[in-house]
């Protein structure tokens, strides 16, 4: 790459980032405000330094603490065994002898085909009727199974560009399936299922209609449905302390993508 | 070609197993944990179930009054979604795990539930509650269906204009007694730099309540017929409305349609609020808010010419649905729920005029206009939203709303012709089920 | 770990063969050596892996929506329903704002491809090997992050008439073009796209930095070598070794952008009117605030027949070998 389409790509690459931070920026410097103050124009400068109390309001008055926490048990063994079973189906579907792959392969896309809201009235029936409204454990249940579809997308998308000398080298090699998939596939497939993870850890810690459902209890309740409390119709708060609870309740989300970045940007090191 | 088996870092089955065992535990752990709201209510409390979790405090401070009374305190619970609670609401009022008590509205939304005989009827309660002078006996049949009634009122509203005193007294404004003055008002605001009427609504619910208050300020009687099947959205009097709105459009009295209502305490600091037109439950936020009596001052919309003085009411309903677990107590509450004291302590969390004349808020917010409406005792008009079938009113107020973004007077007379094509249209399917 | 990459690298060829022989040989890909064990057996595994997936997507998500297709043949209301055949699927044809919910749609889907897609791909190839890359990533992939409520009420403030953008344009002097933005039709639609766009493009980088790092790095060395470099060793090296991973990105963008709800919703509901409406929020409309099931069954399973076509359209042709 020549030094002067280096220099433009340079420029062209600033001036995009700080466009693409404007509305990030905003955000933050909103949730500065203080919620009495707030009058319906967004200030582009911190006018109060009132975060610490906005952030204090959401927490006390919509329970987002124990919101978080629930957030956190859902995201993570939500994703992590969805991730896991995606894994175990690509697998599956292509490099096992099965037969009909493609059926398989559309039985399961499906689930990311479907409206959401056409079958959360019917699952919402069916969740009341078996004991599961607002268990932890229908939750997770619901979250798995949504998250499944795309994981496994993901998953397969990559394991179909494996090598097929490793499966041949493999199975010369008297390995069983099982050996294989734990041994072989799952340790080559990292970066993709790493992304599959935190793609759907953050779906599933950034979900309102199912958490706002099937869920009523604090106890249950994940973080974007006691959110709801505070952007709601009836909220009594302006969006200043929205934001800092919104803010608040992203910061997970956003560790989790950056700390698991590096994978995903191996290939800045130039001799690998 | 090197093996491709090299034992280093590969996910050995000893990590599997673990990891597998551990998401086990977790889910087991998981399991065993039940929401704390769903699980049988404690012994002496009865379940309420609303739209609105800003209201804890307030069922929480009239449950105080009923633990004396007949011994049952509130405990209450919401989905903070409108939309998702109705529905959960219709899914669950028919099934065995429905709360003991719900948050509904009256009119024909309550109508529309009542009609699948999943509420008790509340005859009785009534009764009581009439006898005793709590309740103002005009309302009951904005809560009943075919004769018998299904709720009992949660609370009383009414359509008032919010006004900013300081911005009144620093231009030499007076509270307006006519239609004219109103109008004059908003002018000597304009001149001034400050957005005469803070108006939200272009796609929300609040695209009505313009429509309805100059309805209600031009012919009352009209505003009844049309709601109830017996004119015609086409008719002369919803013209003149549409004409007024336009022209008041034209003046420039009103803000841009996208604001909303949460922006008027910021206003109010700044110094740049007139006037909004809104439900007076509003107060709630405002207070919450830290504005006082002398920041905000309300005024009933004066009738425009040779009308009757008429207002707009938003009350809500509390209905016991025929599943509740504990029946007999939550009867026992909606009887209660009336009662002189246990109003006092709800209205006093609320900042808002009770359903029972007696109970006087607290606040001073709302002191003057529930007097002025005392002395006047205008003709009270059910809320647009509730006033006719649901499916009508959620299309008309969408037509109202794409109205206020362009409010020419032909858009008006389309927008007219459309809601009236609509109601026949939906008064048929009504009619039939 | 990296040890083995590379060397697994080193000697093997270049992706799409495996993706292009895929579909169209099975029994000869399929079928290991003859000194395997058994078919039954190996079939017998192969379920045992494929059922905890198959079994949770069914019952929980195929299921309901099958309960979804039979309601909606009924009229019903939640108490009471009747059968009423096709009548739903008729009535909804005929509806005016259905086709402007389709028309919707379809912008929908046509920016979608274009933006996020588009320019994810340019971000993610063009900071691949960049040090000022990591900056851009972060700015690019920062809003994925943010919480859809965040993001709504951010937006909104921009987008809302004297909001964000409003006061930003007159601070420039553009005056003239200020606009309410999310009050006209289509304007409203497009600028939700780019608001969509902005969130949505972090998750196509991501996506396509995987699908970078999985070129074997001696391929575009040799490339190089034979003088091809920047727009030439991106058109004919870089963007077919992306093919299984561009195949992922489209194929969700395609999905994603079918079945757009949530910023619909947050930002216009749907308006003024049903103008902005697309197919999933007239779903939304006749389902939870009409309380008609059955209509809004009907258009459901239109959505979904919709998307079950557009998807199986592309992901067939990438499927099966095109040269």
């Amino acid at each position: 790459m020549t030094k002067t389409s280096r220099r433009v790509l340079a420029v062209v690459l600033t001036v995009v980032s700080l466009i693409w931070l404007i509305p990030s920026y905003l955000l933050v410097v909103n949730a500065f405000t203080k919620s009495a103050d707030y009058s319906g124009t967004p200030s582009w400068w911190p006018t109060s330094w009132s975060l610490f109390d906005n952030i204090a309001t959401a927490f006390q008055n919509a329970n987002v603490g124990q919101g978080m926490a629930n957030s956190l048990l859902y995201s993570v063994v939500g994703a992590g065994a969805a991730v896991f079973i995606a894994a175990l189906a690509s697998f599956a579907v292509t490099i096992m002898p099965v037969k009909r792959p493609t059926f398989w392969f559309w039985v399961i896309y499906i689930g990311t085909i479907l409206p959401l809201q056409a079958f959360l009235s019917p699952l919402f029936t069916g969740y009341a009727a078996a004991s599961l409204f607002d268990t932890q454990y229908g939750m997770l249940l619901v979250y798995v199974a949504l998250t499944i579809p795309f994981a496994f997308f993901v998953v397969r998308g990559h394991m179909t560009g494996l090598p097929n000398e490793v499966r041949e080298a493999a199975s010369l090699d008297g390995a069983g399936w099982v050996r294989m998939f734990f041994q072989v596939h799952l340790p080559l497939s990292t970066s993709a299922l790493l992304a599959a993870f935190v793609f759907q850890f953050t779906w599933i810690w950034n979900d309102l209609l199912f958490g706002l459902t099937l869920s009523s209890s604090p106890n249950i309740r994940p973080v974007m449905a006691t959110l709801a409390d505070l952007t709601g119709n009836y909220s009594t708060y302006g969006p200043p302390v929205a934001l800092a609870g919104a803010l608040v309740a992203s910061l997970p989300t956003i560790i989790v993508f950056f700390a698991f970045q590096r994978f995903f940007a191996r290939g800045l090191n130039p001799t690998a | 070609m090197p093996n491709p088996f090299s034992r280093g870092p590969a996910v050995t089955r000893r990590t599997a197993l673990a990891l597998g065992g551990g998401g086990l535990l977790a889910m087991t752990l998981a399991a065993c944990a039940r929401g704390s709201d769903t699980q049988p209510s404690a012994p002496g409390t009865v379940t309420l179930n609303s739209d609105n979790p800003t209201w804890g405090p307030g069922y929480a401070a009239a449950s105080a009054v009923l633990a004396k009374r007949i011994g049952y305190r509130i405990t209450s619970r919401s989905i903070a979604s409108v939309n998702n609670y109705t529905q959960v609401i219709r899914m669950t009022a028919q099934t065995d795990s429905t709360t003991d008590l719900i948050k509904w509205t009256n009119g024909y939304r309550l109508q529309d539930i009542a009609r699948a005989d999943i509420l008790t009827d509340l005859d009785p309660v009534w009764d009581s509650a009439v006898e005793r002078g709590w309740v103002d006996p005009a309302q009951r049949e904005s809560f009943s269906y075919r004769g018998r009634t299904y709720g009992v009122p949660l609370y009383k509203s009414y359509y008032a204009v919010f006004y900013s005193k300081k911005a009144f007294a620093e231009h030499g404004i007076s509270v307006p007694t006519s239609f004219d003055e109103m109008l004059t008002a908003a002018q000597r605001l304009k001149d001034a730099g400050i957005t005469p009427f803070l108006s939200p609504g272009a796609t929300t619910w609040e695209a009505e309540i313009w429509f309805m208050q100059l309805l209600a300020s031009i012919d009352p009687d009209y505003y009844k017929a049309v709601t109830t099947d017996k004119a015609s959205y086409t008719d002369e009097p919803a013209k003149q409305a549409m004409d007024l709105w336009s022209s008041m459009y034209a003046e420039g009295f009103f803000s841009a349609p996208d604001v909303t209502s949460n922006d008027l305490p910021g206003l109010v600091s700044k110094g740049r609020f007139g006037m909004m037109l809104y439900g007076t439950w509003f107060a709630n936020t405002l207070l919450a808010a830290g504005l006082t009596d002398s920041d905000i001052g309300f005024f009933r919309v004066p009738p425009r010419g040779p009308a009757a003085p008429a207002v707009v009411v938003e009350s809500g309903a509390l209905s016991v649905p025929v599943k509740a677990h504990r029946h007999g107590a939550a009867v026992d509450v909606a009887k209660n729920w009336l009662a002189t004291d246990v109003q006092t302590a709800w209205v006093g969390f609320l900042g808002d005029t009770s359903p029972n004349p007696h109970a006087l808020p607290k606040s001073d917010l709302v002191k003057d206009l529930a007097k002025d409406i005392a002395d006047t005792r205008p003709v009270e008009l059910t809320r647009y939203w509730e006033a006719s079938p649901t499916p009508l009113i959620e299309g008309n107020v969408q037509d109202l709303g794409s109205f206020m973004v362009n409010p020419s007077k032909a858009n008006g007379v389309a927008t007219l012709r459309s809601m009236q094509n609509r109601a026949v249209t939906e008064w048929k399917t009504w009619n039939a089920a | 770990m990296e040890d083995l990459e590379r060397r697994m690298t080193l000697t093997q060829p270049p992706v799409p063969d495996t993706v292009v022989d895929r579909e169209a040989r099975p029994a000869t890909r399929r079928r290991p050596t003859p000194t395997r064990r058994a078919p039954l057996s190996a079939r017998i595994t192969g379920g045992a892996f494929l059922a905890p997936a198959v079994v949770l997507v069914v019952a929980l998500l195929v299921v309901p929506f099958l309960f979804t297709i039979s309601r909606s043949f009924f009229n019903d209301n939640g108490f009471t329903r009747s059968w009423v055949g096709i009548e739903n699927y008729r009535a909804m044809f005929a509806d005016p704002a259905f086709g402007q919910s389709v028309l919707n749609t379809f912008l929908w889907v046509v920016g979608t491809l274009l933006l996020p897609v588009g320019i994810g791909l340019a971000i993610a190839v063009g900071t691949w090997k960049l040090r000022l890359g990591g900056l851009a990533r972060f700015a690019i992939v920062l809003p994925y992050a943010i919480s859809g409520s965040a993001t709504a009420v951010v937006w909104t403030f921009m987008l809302s008439t004297d909001g964000g953008l409003d006061t930003l344009l007159r601070m420039v002097g553009l005056d003239g073009l200020v606009s309410q933005w999310l009050l006209q039709w289509p304007l409203n639609t497009v600028m939700m796209i780019v608001a969509t766009t902005w969130q949505a493009t972090g998750a196509c980088v991501i996506l396509f930095l995987v699908g970078l790092q999985s070129i074997p790095p001696n391929t575009l060395e040799a490339a190089q070598i034979d003088g091809a470099s920047g727009w030439r060793l991106f058109w004919s090296v870089t963007f077919p070794q992306l093919r299984p991973m561009t195949v992922v990105v489209v194929g969700i963008s395609i999905v994603g952008s079918l079945k757009v709800f949530d910023q619909v919703l947050l930002l216009t509901n749907g308006g003024p009117g049903t103008a902005s409406e697309t197919l999933a929020l007239t779903m939304y409309r006749e389902t939870f605030t009409l309380s008609r099931y059955g209509s809004g069954a009907a258009v459901a399973v239109f959505l979904t027949l919709v998307v079950v076509v557009a998807s199986w359209a592309y992901l067939r042709r990438q499927l099966r070998p095109t040269d």
